[in-house]
């Protein structure tokens, strides 16, 4: 029974720690796609300035 | 500043977590009549407590940014209730893998499981309806709305467990009543803090994104005025 429950605990920890490191995955996908979004924006606005 | 703030709170989040994890799988013993799954509590509780920090400090963000109509509520409103749905989904896998244990089921529709349920389809409904308002005030005044509704849940998840004409599969709260050994309150503690230094730095990541959303939009104005 114990090896059952130290099955599940470990399963417990796993699932937390994907969803977490599963946002900051989503995070840092984000940030990159709009940090490139905003250098494209910057160039165009000062393309259309000259 | 704030990259230096993020880097602090990640490392010092990730540090203590780390001790915490080396204290609740090799120092303490299991639960005297759960035995190891017991100590599921230790991520359980304190995701639950750290989401509704989080949606705390949203509500009230929501309601300042009803008085003031400054954006920079709406923006700290947005990114605490994603980084909140993040930690009320891990409380809702790691409570379902222990009544699968304890329960010997996956899920009930008991009031406390429900509500819990409630609380962040409620919240995964205001993320889904933001983009889907393009007016920015508009969109926000919305949001702090749907914001201060949904929070009307929370004291129903909480009290779900101590009224007393509601039978609840979800055990009584034994933070209060005595139910945890002396032993456990330190990791338990911990575990809290570790999570809500975590859950700072992604907000405050996830934040500073939301403000580089909005350079965005107003630069598609000024291109869009040339």
């Amino acid at each position: 029974m114990d090896a059952i429950n130290q099955t599940y605990l470990f399963y417990g920890y796993s699932a937390a720690w994907i969803i977490v490191f599963g946002f900051i995955l989503l995070l840092v996908r984000r940030g990159q796609r709009i940090d490139h979004e905003l250098t494209r924006l910057k160039t165009l606005v000062e393309d259309k300035e000259k | 500043m704030r990259e230096k703030a993020i880097y602090i709170l990640s490392i010092l989040g990730a540090l203590l977590m780390a001790w915490n994890m080396h204290t609740i799988f090799v120092v303490l013993a299991g639960e005297a009549a759960q035995g190891q799954i017991g100590k599921m509590l230790f991520i359980h509780v304190p995701a639950a407590i750290t989401a509704y920090s989080f949606y705390a400090v949203a509500v009230i963000c929501s309601i300042a940014f009803l008085f003031t109509k400054n954006f920079k509520y709406d923006s700290i409103a947005v990114s605490s209730i994603e980084v909140a749905q993040v930690f009320t989904l891990v409380n809702l896998v790691t409570g379902s893998l222990w009544g699968h244990i304890i329960w010997g089921i996956w899920w009930t529709w008991d009031l406390r499981l429900t509500s819990q349920f409630m609380c962040f389809m409620l919240y995964l409904g205001y993320l889904l309806m933001r983009p889907a308002i393009a007016e920015a005030t508009q969109r926000a005044t919305m949001s702090a709305i749907l914001a201060i509704f949904a929070a009307a849940d929370i004291p129903l998840v909480v009290m779900a467990i101590r009224l007393h004409n509601v039978r609840t599969q979800h055990p009584a709260p034994v933070l209060e009543t005595g139910g945890v050994d002396a032993t456990w309150w330190p990791p338990l503690l911990i575990g809290y803090i570790a999570l809500m230094l975590i859950a700072s730095a992604l907000t405050m990541v996830r934040l500073r994104q939301e403000t580089v959303t909005r350079e965005i939009d107003s630069l598609r104005r000024e291109l869009h005025a040339i």
